[in-house]
């Protein structure tokens, strides 16, 4: 594969538009690999990282560490494969930066839950009794002597830097799209205020965050990335390079950089190039490497870097006023919703098209002469960028439930390199999973629960996806919504003996709806929208609007306040560092798979 | 003193303080290694509470960064550095005596039990080469015995040796002065922490009962 400096690849594919991905190559040190960097996706996919379960997976660690007196590296690698999966830097850093993180993490929660500070920790493990004890000594050593940093809370903090840049740079008010001088300006000052703050606290500059950008063979591994080409080119310098002089590495510094180079490039001055066959190698060799690699040296630099390319890409963000997250805006997009698929397989954008339309065709029934002005009440309530209702739904529109269905079909369907042969849903399978989705929706509270339908609703997005992507099998839905539809037909059933009027009004699963359906859909999901408020959800089964939703999306503490995130956990630190396991005996020893080990016996130590 | 079983204490205490000087022998290098990359980044205070912590074990300094190496402390991997280490053992071995200052119901440690604990150092190479340490085993038993107060373990015996024998140490230099001021203070801590360590041990082999009773 070519890389390139900046890459596209296609993302998302509908009958109009064709949404690209672009991606930057990065190469992090101690790592021979390169490193691909999607713009805004990893940023995004960051920002909203939910690290609850790496955090559950750290106190199961500990817990367990504390019990045996070593941590279980398949346990650890478990919880560090949760955490990698937030941005393609902690990946790459894995083996070396992030190593330590699942430590880390137990650390802090230890430190904060118990409300001694890492001086206080290291004292208690500087004897340390178990391998477990032992590790935490030398960690919490590494942030004494500057050798290392807690890199969970590095973690942490940094998401919240991404947050409050995205949300400096990209929230607008009346959530309309600037100029891209603007939003350069944006984060221009953002940087610059991260500048002042620096330089005023005495930071020097030059030990803060940073990018360098070489061409593959300038990297400092390049010899080890470019192994192949490398060896060659010492097979041809070897004579010449036996006998060089060894540099002393405490004589180089700054100031003879240049100095060393060229010492260096006095070896290969009289080098010929080389015949054109081992040029053509060459040639084969460099076309698949990037042209351009960026080295960030840190965490902060790696999102500095995303944001600086987004915005040379023309990548603009806009926060969505339905769901309340970030997506990518086109600069010239007048519709402020996002085109990210929830959980209802609909994009908000979507979604709020088909809102606005049943709402248009309702008033339009009930007084068609005001219906258009009211629609365009609606629209200018919601948003202010938007075309009037009139060109979002056409009054024509024969059935609007349908309508965003074969929309979001056609602007959701991903296409990517690991899905090659994506399947597109019949018109009629679509057709048919609305109508479902109708008549569970109606029946909350006789034939499911909420939370049932909210399950229900979300297997039907994924499945959804999963025949898009090519992962699933049409039969495979026709068989979900099979047994769904005689689910709802044997409860019509039950409720007619009982009542048999109702049996009559009940909705019957047709082919095709007639005109009188159209009236007793339309009233099914006005009514839906009716409930909203207290369901949570919104009529087209997609999350409710951010400050309805009553499963809000993980929030990872501040770093001031992780330690009450911590505290709130209903795991006690006592377990993983003090004598308070169910299974230890009276006399403070434990038995583990007829092992006994004994424990240690903190004291507290007072602060002089 | 009786002792459950007097050959495996003597032994064990000998093992004890054949440890111990190792450790102060490999603590001084680790600490010297400061001196050369560590110097703003490493508290020397962490690593005297790691040594002071771990008597017997200086593994525990490796979590500083430290390294004992041609880099770092190449001046201490000569031939004639290497003899602090049987001297070392030696200058705590002379002052097996004191541990007679720990009684037992059976009384303390006879002076025949000291003895054969200073024999069994011996044996297993202590050596006071040069004769660089100028306390004997026959004079801190002679001030043990007529209770009188003991000289502070120090490091005079060493910096003399070194200043004579080891010329890149006795260099002056900021890492050797750094080694000249660390020492004294190091020494005297270790000592003290060994004795501690000794007399929790001869408790361990003892056939007495230390309950409370326990007088030193």
């Amino acid at each position: 594969m070519c890389y390139n400096e900046i890459n596209y690849a296609p993302e998302k594919t509908s009958g109009k538009e064709v949404r690209k991905t672009e991606t930057a190559v990065f190469a992090v040190p101690g790592s021979n690999s390169f490193h691909k960097l999607e713009l805004s996706r990893s940023l995004l996919r960051f920002a909203e990282f939910d690290f609850t379960y790496f955090w559950e997976q750290c106190i199961e660690v500990g817990r367990n560490a504390r019990k045996t007196g070593r941590i279980s590296k398949n346990m650890e690698n478990m919880a560090i494969s949760a955490v990698v999966k937030c941005h393609p830097y902690v990946e790459a850093c894995a083996q070396t930066e992030f190593a330590s993180v699942v430590m880390d993490c137990i650390i802090a929660y230890i430190c904060h839950s118990e409300g001694i500070g890492l001086e206080e920790l290291w004292a208690r493990c500087v004897s340390p009794k178990s391998l477990y004890e032992k590790n935490i000594f030398y960690r919490v050593s590494e942030y004494k002597t500057s050798r290392g940093i807690n890199q969970w809370i590095n973690i942490v903090r940094m998401q919240e830097y991404a947050r409050s840049k995205l949300k400096f740079i990209y929230d607008c008010e009346s959530n309309v799209m600037l100029r891209p001088g603007d939003y350069r300006a944006r984060t221009e000052y953002f940087d610059l205020a991260f500048s002042v703050a620096a330089n005023e606290t005495g930071c020097p500059m030059d030990k803060l965050p940073s990018v360098k950008v070489y061409s593959p063979s300038q990297l400092p591994d390049s010899v080890f990335m470019m192994g192949r080409t490398s060896k060659n080119i010492y097979r041809r310098l070897s004579d010449v390079l036996r006998d060089a002089e060894q540099w002393d590495e405490k004589n180089l510094n700054d100031h003879n950089r240049d100095q060393t180079a060229l010492d260096a490039f006095s070896y290969v001055k009289d080098m010929p190039r080389p015949a054109e066959n081992d040029m053509r190698f060459v040639l084969e060799a460099i076309s698949e490497l990037p042209q351009r690699v960026y080295v960030p040296d840190s965490f902060k630099a790696m999102i500095d870097l995303e944001f600086t390319l987004m915005s040379e890409n023309g990548i603009y963000l806009s926060r969505c006023p339905r769901c309340g997250k970030y997506f990518v805006r086109d600069i010239n997009e007048k519709s402020p919703y996002c085109h990210r698929v929830n959980s209802s397989g609909m994009t908000c954008s979507e979604q709020i098209t088909e809102e606005l339309g049943i709402a248009a065709m309702k008033r339009n029934e009930e007084a068609p002469e005001t219906a258009a002005a009211e629609a365009d009440d609606l629209v200018s309530q919601e948003k202010t960028e938007i075309p009037s209702a009139e060109e979002q739904v056409p009054p024509e529109i024969p059935v609007p439930k349908e309508e965003p269905a074969e929309k979001a079909e056609e602007m959701t369907a991903p296409v990517t390199e690991e899905n090659p042969e994506p399947i597109e849903i019949p018109k009629e399978l679509e057709k048919r999973c609305q109508r479902v989705y109708n008549l569970l929706y109606k029946r909350i509270g006789t034939l499911m629960t909420e939370k049932e339908f909210r399950e229900w609703s979300g297997y039907l997005s994924d499945t959804k996806r999963d025949l898009r992507e090519g992962n699933a099998e049409i039969s495979q839905m026709e068989e979900f919504l099979d047994y769904w539809e005689t689910a709802v037909k044997k409860q019509s059933r039950k409720r007619g003996k009982h009542k048999s009027a109702a049996a009559e009004s009940e909705p019957v699963i047709r082919s095709e709806p007639s005109s009188g359906e159209l009236g007793s859909l339309f009233n099914e999901a006005l009514k839906a929208a009716e409930e909203k408020e207290d369901s949570g959800i919104s009529p087209a089964g997609t999350e409710a609007a951010p400050e309805e939703r009553e499963f809000k999306p993980f929030e990872p503490p501040k770093y001031s306040t992780v330690l009450e995130a911590m505290m709130d956990g209903k795991y006690k630190s006592e377990e993983l560092l003090t004598d308070s396991v169910s299974e230890t005996a009276a006399d403070g020893d434990i038995t583990v798979n007829g092992r006994k080990i004994t424990l240690p016996k903190w004291e507290k130590i007072k602060r002089e | 003193m009786d002792f459950i079983n007097e050959a495996a204490a003597v032994n064990g205490l000998a093992e004890e303080i054949v440890k111990g000087g190792v450790c102060l022998f490999n603590a001084v290098k680790y600490i010297y290694s400061i001196a050369e990359e560590g110097f703003y980044t490493v508290s020397i205070k962490d690593a005297f509470k790691i040594v002071l912590n771990n008597i017997t074990d200086t593994d525990s300094l490796t979590a500083l960064g430290l390294r004992i190496d041609e880099k770092n402390c190449g001046e201490m991997l000569g031939e004639e550095y290497e003899k602090v280490l049987p001297l070392m053992v030696y200058s705590l071995a002379v002052r097996i005596p004191v541990l007679k200052n720990l009684r037992g119901a059976s009384g303390p440690m006879t002076d025949d039990q000291l003895y054969k604990v200073y024999n069994a150092v011996m044996a297993r190479g202590a050596e006071n080469y040069k004769e660089a340490v100028t306390e004997s085993f026959m004079e801190i038993k002679y001030l043990v015995r007529k209770a009188k107060r003991l000289p502070p373990y120090n490091a005079d015996w060493y910096k003399t040796y070194i200043y004579t024998n080891v010329p890149a140490l006795a260099e002056i230099t900021n890492k050797n002065m750094f080694l000249l001021g660390f020492a004294d203070v190091l020494f005297a801590m270790f000592y003290s922490c060994l004795e501690e360590a000794l007399f929790e041990k001869i408790k361990e082999y003892s056939a007495d009962d230390f309950g409370e009773s326990v007088e030193i």
